[in-house]
């Protein structure tokens, strides 16, 4: 299981992000970024939080559920990473979008069993037990 | 006159045909730029005006991003359309002139809200549906709130408020647009979510937990009282909520504990002054 877009900005302390989102802005647009937004936002429930995000750059635009966490059975990352995808043109790894891209831009389904497995992974992540463990 | 089902047919029909034509321009754009490259190595030292403009015409060849955006345009209306679950009053098949309005509105980033589909028990001045449950006080109707409503275990000792929250000193009900994507209703003061939980009929006037993130903290910047102190000082009674980020899990199922943030936990709050 891989975390994308894990950074200090959007994490706070969940995990230990090292990484600053404002080193990856301003890539140049994917051709496709229509496509990968449509993707990134249609990723798979596992956490559904009860509340609006800002913008962590400073903009007006808010996300409902931005901390909540989606996964397309390889990947998570928050609801709100396809907002900054979109806005900021911000780089996401190039092995993430050729799995994008190998799947047409569909997430596959999840099924129970496998959501609980990737629920177990992120829960210590997602509410600091992890961190009080080590 | 077409019925809807043949035009959604038709409708997925273009929308796959879109995908396949992205993916086909994408490969000829490689293609092209594979030949490009051949082409200047082959032709490299050679001043022929013809061998320009042939390398000008594989480079223009190359760059497709135009047509794939009109492409991505069409599937994303295309898509919702069909996520909205059918045509809405100016939808595709109305006049050509409200074409570009019903795009907007539909779009999945619209910020525009659409109707509940589950009727609320209550509304907020503002139209925002409030659910009155046995246990609980529902404000908003966006994908979270619904999941959260279903998924929470009841606690006998608390009224469970769940709405959209802030470290700002105010909530934020979530609702949908047309498409089906979560999106801001606006900023709502503890007052009016004050009304919404007395206009419960099952609300008896004990204490309450705010399903609600981060209500029980204030944020440095902000010069108020956390919303759950001001809800706690408008009813008149203890408000527990969390000082983080509280949500369920999906696969989890229903009668589950809230889950806190990066370590967060319930603070109560004692009502202050007179209630309202």
């Amino acid at each position: 299981m891989k975390i994308l877009g894990h950074y200090r900005e959007l994490w706070d302390t969940c995990g230990d992000p090292q990484e600053s989102i404002r080193d990856f802005l301003g890539s140049d647009r994917e051709r496709d970024a229509a496509l990968v937004r449509a993707y990134l936002d249609s990723g798979v429930d596992i956490i559904s939080t009860m509340g609006v995000d800002p913008d962590v750059l400073g903009g007006d635009h808010t996300v409902v559920d931005g901390a909540g966490i989606l996964t397309d059975g390889e990947y998570i990352w928050r609801r709100d990473l396809g907002y900054y995808f979109d806005t900021y043109d911000l780089r996401l790894p190039a092995e993430f979008l050729d799995r994008v891209r190998e799947l047409d831009y569909r997430v596959p389904p999840i099924d129970d069993e496998r959501g609980m497995e990737i629920s177990d992974f992120v829960v210590p992540l997602w509410t600091g037990a992890q961190d009080r463990r080590e | 006159m077409p019925s809807l089902g043949e035009v959604e047919s038709v409708l997925r029909t273009v929308r796959d045909q879109a995908s396949h034509a992205t993916a086909a321009l994408h490969t000829a754009a490689d293609l092209a730029t594979e030949a490009h490259a051949l082409l200047a190595t082959a032709l490299s030292g050679t001043d022929s005006p013809d061998a320009a403009q042939a390398a000008a015409s594989f480079t223009e060849a190359a760059d497709v991003t135009h047509l794939v955006a009109l492409l991505d345009a069409a599937r994303a209306s295309i898509e919702s359309y069909l996520t909205a679950g059918g045509p809405t009053a100016g939808g595709p098949t109305a006049t050509m002139g409200t074409r570009r309005r019903w795009h907007a509105r539909n779009h999945g980033q619209s910020p525009a809200g659409a109707p509940p589909k589950e009727p609320g028990d209550a509304a907020l001045p503002n139209g925002i549906p409030v659910y009155h449950r046995g246990h609980s006080t529902t404000i908003g109707y966006d994908l979270a709130t619904l999941s959260n409503r279903s998924m929470i275990a009841p606690d006998p000792e608390h009224h469970d408020v769940i709405v959209h929250g802030t470290d700002k000193g105010f909530f934020d009900p979530g609702a949908l647009n047309a498409a089906g994507a979560n999106i801001d209703s606006g900023a709502l003061h503890p007052n009016h979510v004050a009304d919404a939980v007395i206009g419960n009929p099952h609300y008896t006037g004990g204490p309450i937990r705010l399903i609600s993130c981060r209500s029980g903290s204030i944020a440095h910047n902000a010069s108020d009282v956390p919303a759950a102190q001001a809800l706690a000082n408008a009813l008149g009674v203890p408000v527990t909520a969390p000082t983080k980020k509280v949500g369920i899990l999906r696969f989890r199922g229903p009668n589950q504990n809230p889950l806190h943030s990066d370590g967060g936990c319930w603070r109560i709050f004692l009502p202050l002054g007179e209630a309202r």
